[in-house]
């Protein structure tokens, strides 16, 4: 019994890491203030929030669409869980990752400008000023989580593999919960609008705090990549 | 970069728009936007061409004198990701 549930453990906190190192990353964050920044313009307040309310629900389903579609195919196609050798490589990804963010994940030193390319960070602009109804934010939602998946999707990978070695109850609990975490900095942009915050004061505390949350950014991709060695490739010898 | 068709009414909306993001009150936006509305075009007549940079930097470095958070947004126009 304890060592089932030391296993249970190990995996949530995987599912719990990966989904934190998730919601450090920049990008949804940058476009939501985007698609604050057109629609205050342009629409009242109630307006902006239904789009907003939108935008988080397009993205959250996307990552949890995501993360259910890997667990169900790692457990179709391996029968229980990816192999040692293949965590491994995961491992060394993320390792990868910390170093590309601390490196690469913005492009200059004086602005949030990220590592997409133009033509996508300019696709992305505009159809945050081109938002007008809930659908379009949903998909704009959808987008900016898609866009993201070089960096993410070793996490959903790595988090929808923890996920099949859960008993089945807590499976979709563990999804459905690995995206509200990584959507959460989404509803913390949210409450600080909805108390007063503007779109001016957010985007220079993420200016002058870039360099500190690339490092957090990178020592927790750092972090999760020494759990699976601590616990899934040693842990199993 | 993209040459932006300057036109008054282009600006002066663009000044509106971005002063509504922030809360500022229409009658002071009102303002702003016509003072620098004014200054931006005749800076303008002196060049062939303005890209979309220039131009947000000029409406940035008039809209200070002014506003510095309404600066910002045009500062910061095509920088958030």
């Amino acid at each position: 019994m304890d060592g089932l549930s030391s296993v249970i453990w190990v995996q949530l906190g995987i599912v719990l890491l990966a989904a934190i190192v998730h919601a450090s990353l920049q990008c949804e964050l940058g476009a939501l203030l985007l698609l604050y920044h057109a629609s205050l313009g342009k629409h009242i307040k109630k307006k902006t929030k239904i789009l907003v309310s939108n935008y988080i629900c397009g993205s959250e389903i996307l990552i949890c669409l995501i993360v259910s579609t890997i667990a169900f195919l790692i457990a179709t196609l391996t029968g229980s869980s990816l192999s040692v050798l293949c965590l491994a490589v995961l491992a060394s990804v993320l390792l990868m990752l910390a170093v590309l963010i601390w490196f690469f994940y913005y492009k200059t030193k004086r602005t949030t400008e990220l590592w997409l390319p133009k033509s996508v960070a300019r696709y992305i602009g505009g159809r945050a000023k081109m938002t007008e109804s809930g659908v379009e934010a949903f998909s704009l939602g959808m987008l900016t989580a898609f866009a993201e998946m070089p960096f993410s999707f070793v996490l959903m990978l790595v988090a929808g593999n923890a996920t099949t070695e859960l008993p089945f109850a807590l499976q979709p609990i563990c999804v459905l919960g690995y995206s509200f975490i990584a959507v959460l900095p989404l509803f913390a942009l949210r409450f600080f609008i909805r108390k007063g915050s503007t779109v001016v004061d957010v985007q220079k505390w993420r200016v002058k705090n870039r360099n500190f949350l690339k490092l957090v950014s990178g020592v927790l991709f750092l972090t999760l990549a020494i759990f699976l060695i601590a616990f899934k490739i040693w842990g199993a010898k | 970069m993209s040459l932006a068709k300057l036109s008054k009414k282009k600006v002066h909306d663009s000044i509106k728009r971005e002063a509504k993001v922030l809360g500022i009150h229409a009658g002071t936006a009102e303002i702003i936007a016509d003072k620098v509305t004014e200054k931006v075009i005749t800076w303008s007549k002196k060049r062939s061409m303005i890209t979309e940079d220039d131009l947000n930097q000029k409406l940035a470095k008039e809209i200070k004198k002014f506003n510095e958070d309404l600066a910002y947004l045009f500062e910061s126009k095509g920088k958030i990701i």
